[in-house]
């Protein structure tokens, strides 16, 4: 009995049925990832932004002479100079912000400051402290704590996900549906089925889940290369954020409960006994 | 043992007034009814094996009609009912081997159990030549004749035959074989024939009865 294998014995739950579950995964996958960093990229780390308010008190501190430093050492990208409209809105996302108040509300003594944005990663890296050491600044740091809004929209657009992903295995299980009830016909229990599916579910997953993190891990990185991603994006995708174990490990358990779910009502629905 | 009284298992309406079906298999027996087509008995064996619950009239399984059996009560009867032939083929995305022993495996019957009694099988019936074959490859009758092994792997109480001679099947001998042989173990046989075959000369002990009026 050569032939007495003990691998693909069961009609459901086959290798060779496993490529449908494993794209529509790392679909859902890659876009949750992309949907979270659009909505929370700039959030996922309390020191992602730096402001530096530059006083215009001392003759040639104006914005020209500033941009002239910056561009003089070669900072052509990674900041921002907050146009003063804008300022207002600035205050409510920084720490301590009696000093800029006190810049905007003495304006007998103090001439209006420049707000200069700068991202975490190119402020480290281009050592704004030592390019600033002649004159006088103020370094500010945005209070990046995740907005209840920006959650709930990325809450809402993630079950539209997870419906998609339902709706997918939802009509591959029909595929199986034949081979369910003829199961069910010899004797086999849900528990048994709900076994054989569940070890689809989760290879379908973690394979899935794994293919889409790695697109995205791969895209960013070599974004990175050639552009200046917020440092704390690129730690969120390479798991070097506290802050990427919980979302992923959280996203996985997701991704699998939603699918024993659609299962095992699909399951149900199959297995039924009807006596008219 | 199993009673159909007076039994339509058509769809139609009340006006097309279908004919009703009715017999009686005795527990141990074999009982050839002989049907005008393939779909008639399917449906029979359908009804028969807890499957289909989709008739008017009475069908009584060990006395009890079989709608008020409870769940639990259909899925014993049914691992007790096996069936071969008819619309139920073999699972074509797994080996032929692994279809024969499919539903013991289901029943958590241990491999070296499961292994035992397929090489018995293999070896009483002359099997070596198909088992090892593709599914796809295999013949009408050799596909009969695989199917009838599968049913009765399980050794059912009650085995139901469709059609499972046909004129000209170098099978035929083979499939004889194992009939005479679950017969002298008492297994109760219900063999639906639509193909008018003879079993009278081949078979001994049994009770034919025509069904000409079901549609």
């Amino acid at each position: 009995m050569s032939l007495f294998n003990q691998h693909d014995i069961w009609p459901i739950a086959r290798f060779n049925n496993y490529k449908f579950g494993i794209l529509c995964t790392s679909i859902i996958t890659l876009f949750s990832i992309l949907g979270f960093l659009y909505l929370n990229g700039d959030n996922l780390n309390l020191n992602s932004k730096v402001i530096v308010a530059v006083s215009q008190n001392d003759a040639h501190k104006n914005i020209n002479s500033i941009v002239n430093i910056l561009e003089k050492n070669r900072i052509n990208y990674g900041y921002k100079i907050i146009p003063e409209a804008e300022i207002s809105e600035l205050l409510i996302g920084l720490e301590n912000t009696a000093s800029i108040t006190k810049y905007l509300f003495n304006k007998d003594n103090y001439t209006f400051p420049v707000f200069i944005e700068f991202n975490y990663k190119a402020y480290y890296k281009f050592d704004i402290d030592n390019i600033f050491k002649d004159i006088t600044f103020n370094m500010y740091i945005v209070d990046n704590s995740l907005s209840v809004i920006n959650i709930l929209i990325y809450v809402a657009y993630f079950i539209f996900l997870i419906l998609a992903l339902a709706l997918s295995n939802i009509f591959f299980l029909k595929l199986d549906k034949n081979y369910i009830q003829v199961m069910s016909y010899y004797g086999a229990n849900r528990s048994l089925l709900m076994r054989l599916l569940f070890r689809r579910i989760i290879f379908n997953s973690i394979l899935g889940f794994i293919l889409g993190w790695l697109i995205i891990f791969i895209l960013l990185n070599i974004l990175n290369l050639t552009n200046a991603i917020a440092l704390n994006t690129i730690d969120f995708i390479n798991l070097k954020n506290n802050n990427s174990y919980f979302y992923f490990l959280t996203l996985i358990v997701t991704i699998l409960y939603s699918q024993y779910i659609v299962v095992l009502m699909m399951l149900k629905k199959y297995m039924r006994i009807k006596i008219e | 043992m199993l009673n159909f009284d007076l039994v339509n298992i058509t769809n139609e309406t009340q006006l097309a007034k279908p004919d009703s079906l009715s017999f009686k298999l005795k527990t141990s027996s074999t009982l050839v009814l002989e049907t005008k087509n393939l779909s008639t008995s399917n449906k029979i064996a359908k009804l028969s094996a807890l499957r289909n619950f989709q008739y008017s009239g009475k069908i009584t399984l060990y006395e009890k009609e079989i709608r008020s059996l409870k769940n639990q009560e259909i899925i014993n009867y049914r691992n007790k009912i096996s069936v071969a032939g008819g619309d139920e083929s073999l699972f074509n995305n797994i080996s032929i081997i692994n279809n024969l022993v499919f539903t013991l495996r289901i029943r958590k019957v241990s491999e070296k159990t499961i292994k035992k009694r397929l090489e018995e099988l293999v070896l009483w019936l002359d099997l070596n030549n198909i088992i090892y074959k593709e599914l796809d490859s295999l013949n009408e009758h050799e596909l009969k004749l695989l199917q009838i092994v599968k049913a009765i792997i399980t050794n059912p109480t009650i085995l139901i035959l469709i059609n499972p001679l046909t004129l000209g099947s170098s099978f035929n001998a083979k499939i004889l074989k194992l009939m005479n042989g679950l017969i002298s173990y008492k297994t109760t046989l219900l063999i639906l024939e639509s193909h008018n075959y003879n079993y009278q000369s081949v078979l001994e002990n049994l009770e034919i009865q025509k069904l000409n009026s079901i549609i």
